[in-house]
Formats: structure tokens, sequence, C-alpha cells
């Protein structure tokens, strides 16, 4: 027994340095030490944080449908407590954050934020603690869900520890406030090479930086200057800037100008909910946050809809996308495909459709309907 | 009888299949001597501003209309606006300008924003509608986006902590933020709007998109037949692009201004069709609506097949303004059966026509 707990780490350590080795720092990252040795037998673990509201309801449709897919995940399940942990000043428990730094992977349902002083927000609480620096929203129209947009495919990348978003406000004197922007190379250089690099993997021919660095010359210039460094690693994708109204401008008008977006901040949470609302909304729009070794925390945008909550009224399409970008960061491409076309052609179907997609249907009848059609 | 029914039923099919746009008699009583031409600054700028201002001057000789153009030349990689153009605004208190190229990171502040902070034009204003006859996504869309025009994220105080780290800093003040917000009540109280939405983002940004809805709530006391109400930044543009038709007049510090704006601009046709304007205690300066694509491409410029659309609009917006409204009347009907008519519009609207052709076409159609 320890012979072969012996030769099991031994094989671990080898095959782990050569995984590791082959890909640069940031490509590693992709694959998990799990993906080592998992086979249809030994399960991955991946923290699941139903959340609040609807939460529950939709986590167990997500449950459901990746039982019936036969994707080998365990489910590590963590609740937000009642109660501030002093260990993380939130109500998120240590043991949670833990949960993810071990695994590596999870899924976030939609999180209320009590309204109080003294703690932090959950989602500052997730993002400082596990370094997530990269939100990536996948945005492409439903076939069969139509929207004023039916070209829409884009991707956008949005730099999550900065930018305007640092919290450093003050009042100067009475009457007149200033907040700052803070731009690093570091985190600059860190988007621009985890946005490329999804590119390249995921096939997609054109990346745009976006920017307004004719006014704010200093801090989205260097932005841009990093983002042209790393461009200049992958010719064979084309690379463009544009100025963020330009941007806006374009989105409205002809979504399928663009390809993939790596922006800032700010910009990124703008453009990202615009892209969102190109498509149909946040209920539908998957997400997923990167950060450093490879952790992935996907997670539904959407709010906790209290009012429906434990009405089985829920649509779980964004918690389910989610999921299946979480299964294609895992490199478990055929179930993720498997559940991504179940989920397309259902809705494509028409037949079984939540409330917000003008239809009458239960989650449970929803999430049965993707269940056959896997 | 019945001949009687039938010119009345006559009538009622022309007036509802004519192209929406009704004429009307005009009763201004100007005071003596209103008449007298006035003076107005024109700026062409670069890339296609001097085709789209060359437009607004054959229109204005066309009409005789009471205004006389002093022309001077600027472009973007000047450093400063020259002296004696800010001198001539100054004067006549009115500009009409085509858009200046601000070159990308290239170390020169842009001058459009120059303009904005010498001459205090505190408040720029795009009115985004859709033009009756032009297909677009969105249809009901009436919005007026106005937005702060001097501090905030354009401040441009920005510096180099250490190298690769970099500062910028937005400023906001309550004075600035408390004139901005009676600006866009008062406009809504004189055009006749119902509402008027503040859009930031103050979850994030406490202090200071915080301070900019303070001074919006109370200057909304003092207006209680007008609707306010407030929405997060994000949020707005995802109501822009499901349902438009929820806006009236937004009014929003200077980045989110600029986004709201481009983003209003192209779900109702386009930045070739929306006038709007700068304006602030003494002077007023009338541009292109939405700043994207305010110099355009170059091919466009080779081609001469620029929009004049929105410069005709907004230098009918400065006609209304210098008091000449039977003129802005008649150019923006013009204008408008030109569009209605769908015979001769530019490439950004889908046709094939030249700057030229509209003009020529507008022009044919003033009464």
């Amino acid at each position: 027994m320890t012979m072969a707990a012996f030769f099991a780490r031994r094989l671990i350590g080898n095959r782990s340095s050569q995984i590791l080795g082959t890909s640069s720092s940031t490509s590693g990252a992709f694959i998990s030490i799990a993906r080592a040795f998992s086979s249809s037998t030994t399960p991955i673990k991946a923290t699941l944080f139903p959340g609040d509201g609807i939460g529950p309801e939709i986590a167990e449709s997500v449950k459901q449908v990746f039982t019936a897919a036969d994707v080998a995940i365990e489910w590590d399940e963590h609740y937000v407590s009642t109660e501030v942990d002093p260990r993380t000043n939130s109500f998120l428990t240590w043991e949670s954050l833990q949960s993810v730094l071990d695994n590596k992977v999870g899924l976030k349902g939609p999180m209320a934020t009590p309204i109080g002083k003294g703690h932090r927000s959950l989602n500052l609480t997730l993002r400082k603690e596990l370094n997530l620096y990269a939100n990536v929203r996948p945005c492409y129209s439903l076939p069969g869900y139509k929207t004023r947009y039916d070209d829409v495919d884009l991707i956008t990348i949005r730099e999550n520890t900065e930018g305007e978003y640092s919290g450093l406000e003050h009042q100067v004197v009475k009457g007149v406030v200033e907040s700052i922007k803070i731009i690093t190379r570091k985190a600059s250089m860190r988007v621009a090479e985890y946005a490329f690099l999804y590119a390249k993997t995921h096939g997609r021919k054109k990346v745009s930086a976006i920017h307004k660095a004719n006014i704010m010359q200093k801090t989205d210039g260097l932005f841009l200057q990093c983002c042209d460094e790393v461009a200049k690693k992958y010719p064979e994708i084309y690379y463009e800037k544009v100025v963020i109204d330009n941007c806006c401008m374009m989105l409205v008008k002809n979504p399928a100008l663009f390809d993939v977006l790596v922006m800032p901040n700010l910009y990124g949470d703008i453009i990202s909910d615009l892209c969102a609302g190109l498509v149909g909304g946040l209920g539908l729009t998957p997400s997923c946050n990167i950060g450093e070794d490879g952790i992935a925390l996907a997670e539904a945008v959407h709010g906790s809809a209290p009012d429906i909550a434990g009405k089985n009224l829920a649509n779980p399409t964004a918690l389910l996308l989610s999921g299946v970008m979480m299964l294609r960061h895992l490199k478990l491409n055929k179930q993720a495909e498997q559940i991504h076309s179940a989920i397309i052609n259902t809705i494509a179907e028409g037949k079984y459709r939540t409330a917000d997609l003008g239809g009458t249907s239960t989650t449970t009848d929803f999430t049965k309907a993707i269940c056959d059609h896997l | 009888m019945s001949r009687r029914s039938l010119t009345l039923l006559k009538n009622l099919a022309r007036n509802a299949n004519g192209s929406g746009i009704q004429t009307r008699s005009v009763t201004y009583m100007p005071r003596p001597g209103d008449g007298a031409p006035r003076a107005v600054t024109l700026i062409p700028g670069d890339g296609i501003g001097p085709l789209v201002t060359n437009a607004v001057e054959q229109v204005m000789e066309a009409m005789h209309a009471p205004i006389f153009f002093e022309k001077y030349d600027v472009h973007g990689e000047m450093s400063r606006m020259p002296p004696e153009v800010m001198e001539s605004i100054r004067k006549n208190k009115v500009c009409l300008k085509g858009g200046l190229k601000t070159p990308v990171g290239g170390g020169v502040s842009s001058l459009n924003v120059q303009l904005r902070k010498e001459l205090d034009l505190f408040a720029s204003l795009v009115n985004c509608f859709n033009l009756p006859g032009l297909p677009t996504r969105h249809e009901n869309v009436d919005i007026v986006v106005i937005r702060e025009n001097t501090e905030g994220e354009y401040a441009g105080l920005e510096h180099e902590v250490v190298p690769g780290v970099v500062e910028s800093l937005k400023v906001i003040t309550k004075f600035c933020s408390e004139r901005i917000a009676k600006y866009a009540f008062e406009y809504a109280y004189l055009n006749n709007r119902k509402k008027v939405t503040a859009v930031h983002k103050a979850n994030i940004m406490k202090l200071a998109d915080g301070l900019f809805l303070e001074s919006c709530r109370e200057v909304a006391k003092k207006y209680p037949s007008i609707t306010y109400n407030e929405i997060i930044v994000d949020n707005c543009c995802m109501q822009l692009v499901a349902k438009p038709e929820q806006f009236d007049v937004m009014v929003t510090p200077n980045l989110y201004g600029n986004l709201v704006a481009n983003t209003a601009a192209g779900i109702a046709g386009g930045t070739g069709v929306m006038p709007g304007g700068n304006v602030g205690a003494d002077h007023a300066v009338f541009e292109q609506g939405a700043s994207a694509g305010n110099v355009g491409k170059d091919k466009i410029v080779l081609e001469n097949k620029a929009n004049p659309v929105a410069l005709l609009l907004s230098s009918a917006m400065m006609l209304r303004h210098l008091q000449f409204p039977s003129f802005a009347d008649r150019l923006e009907t013009a204008v408008k059966k030109v569009i209605a008519e769908g015979k001769c519009r530019t490439k950004d609207l889908g046709g094939t026509s030249t700057t030229q052709q509209v003009v020529d076409a507008v022009i044919a159609k003033l009464d």
C-alpha cells in the first residue's frame, strides 16, 4: 500500500512537471494537476456556491444535467454564512475560500450582498482572496431566442483587479472629491496575455483592445502598450485598437465586427453588460473569472431574484452555460460540447422555455428537457 | 354631402400618407433689428470636417439665412487653439465646428477638450432620435444626453508613480455637478420633457458619483413636475439596447456621457445623423452630436461620402439658439424630407450618394 502510494507520488511528480514544463507559465495554469490522472472513475473536485434566492434551485439543475451527462465532478458545496467570519472579514467562510484554492475550479450562483457596514462585499472578497484577475464573458446569439441582434459572437475579457475600481477615493475639500484610477504594467500584461492565449486556444481570429488613450494618455496608454507587446508574440492573430466611444457605437450598429475584446476594468464592466444586453440579458450570459495558478471560478452574473425564489420558475441557463465554461477550462471538451448543444437545442426548439424567455415551463421541466436532449 | 366627405377623406389620406412632417406657421415676434446678419465662427477642422462644414455653408447661402461665417483653419496636431480663433468665438459667442482629430497617445492634449475648458462649455448635448424613413433596429427612440463637459475623468491629471504604475485622477466637484444638473432640468422644463435620468456608478465609486447624485437629487426637488430616477451605467447600456423608449433626458458625468451618447446615437441611426452641441454660460459651440468617428475615415474623405446630416441638424439647433426659428424649421424639415424619401443617402445610412448630392437634395427641398 505504501509502495503504491510512493510510486503514485513519483508518477504525479514526473507527469506534473512534464505537463507544466511544456507550456508557458500561464498556459500551464490551464491544466490542473488533478487532470493528470483523472479517469472516468476518479472525479474532479469542484467547489459549488449555490448562492441565495434562486441560487439553490439552479444549482440543483446544474447538478442534474451534469450527472445525466456523466461528468465526473464531485461537488463541494459551500453556503454563505449568516454571520461575518473574522478571518475573511466577510460572510464567506475561510473554509469556502480554502476549498476553491484547493480544488482550483468552482461554480458560483448569485449572491446577494447583505447591506451593512463592517464587512467586505462577497464579490470583492472572492476577487481579492483568489486573485481573480480576468473576467471572461462570451456573448453569442442563442439560435431560437430572437433579439434585435442575430449575429453576435464575441468574447469580452475584462481586467478585474484595478483600474477605476481600486476604491481609492477621498474628499479633498468640502464639495471636491477625487477618485484615483490605477493602471499597472503587471496587471495589464496579465490580462493581455490571457486574452491572446484564450483567442489562440479557442480559434479566434481577432483581438481588439478598447481604450480611451486619446484623453487618458498615460493610463490607457500603458494598457495599450502592454497589449501591443503581447500582440507581437501572436502574429497570426489580428490585433486592433478601438477607442471606447467608437466601440460602443459599432457594437450597437454591427456587433459582428468584433471577436475578442480586451479592456481595463470600467470599460469592461460597461461593454460586457452592453454585450449581454445584445443577446438577451444577464439571465442567459455565462461568465468565468480566472485567477492566478489556474484558478477558474465560473459564475452566473444575474441577481438572486428573491421574488421568484423557491417557486421553480427560475431560468438556469446562465449557470448551466457557466458550468460549460468551467468544463472547457478543465479540458473536458466532449462533455462540454454535449451539454452546450443540449441547451442550445432545447432553447431553439422553443417547447420548453422559462418565463423570462416568454414561455411557461418550470425550472425542473426545462432541466429535464435538456437532459433528454443529451 | 358625399362630395364634401370625399374631399375630407382625401385630405386625411394625404396627411396620413405624407412624410409625417407637417409645416406649421410660425408666429415669432422679433425685436426690430433682429434680422441683422450675425457672425458665427466656423472651424472646418480635420478629416470630414471641411466637407460637412462646406455643406452647411451652401445650405445657409441657399436659405439666405442672416448668418455669415468667419472661417478659421485649425488642426488637431496644433498644441493650442490659436488666440485669434478664441478671440473670434468670444466676440461672436457662437461657433460651428467640424471634428478635430486628437492623436492617440501623442502627448498632445485634445483640442476639443481644451476648447471646452477654456470657454467653460460645461454642458454637452446630444439629441438621439429615430428619423422617419430611416430603418433601425430600435423604434421610438428620442433621447437627449446631457453630459458634464469639464471635469470627471477628463481632468487630464495623470502621472507615473513608479515605472509601470500610472495614476489618473477623476475629479468631481459639487459646483460642476450642480450646474449640469440644473442645466439638465432646465432643458427638460423648457423643452417639455417629462423625465430626467441620472447615470452613475455610485455603488463602486461611492464618494465621487455619490456627490454627483446628491447634486442631481437636490435640483430634482425644485422641479416636482419632472420625474427623476437614477440608473447604474452598466445597467443603463443594457437597457439602451433592449428598451430605449424608457429614456428621455439623461444627465451624466463626463466619461459615462461619452459612452451613453455614442450608444444612443448608434441605436438611433448612427453618428452621421445626430445633432448636438456644447453650451456654457456665455458661449455655444455646435458640432456633430456624438464624438465617435468625428473625423471619419480617410476613404470617406477622399470619396466625398461624408454624411452632412448631423452637422446640418446641429446648425438648425444653432439657428434656434440665435433666435431664428423659422430658418431652423425650414432646414430641419428639408433634411428630414430628404432622409424620409430615402433616395439620397450616404454610405453610413446604407446609400451611395456623395455629400454634395445630399446637399443638393436638401437645397432642392427647401421651401
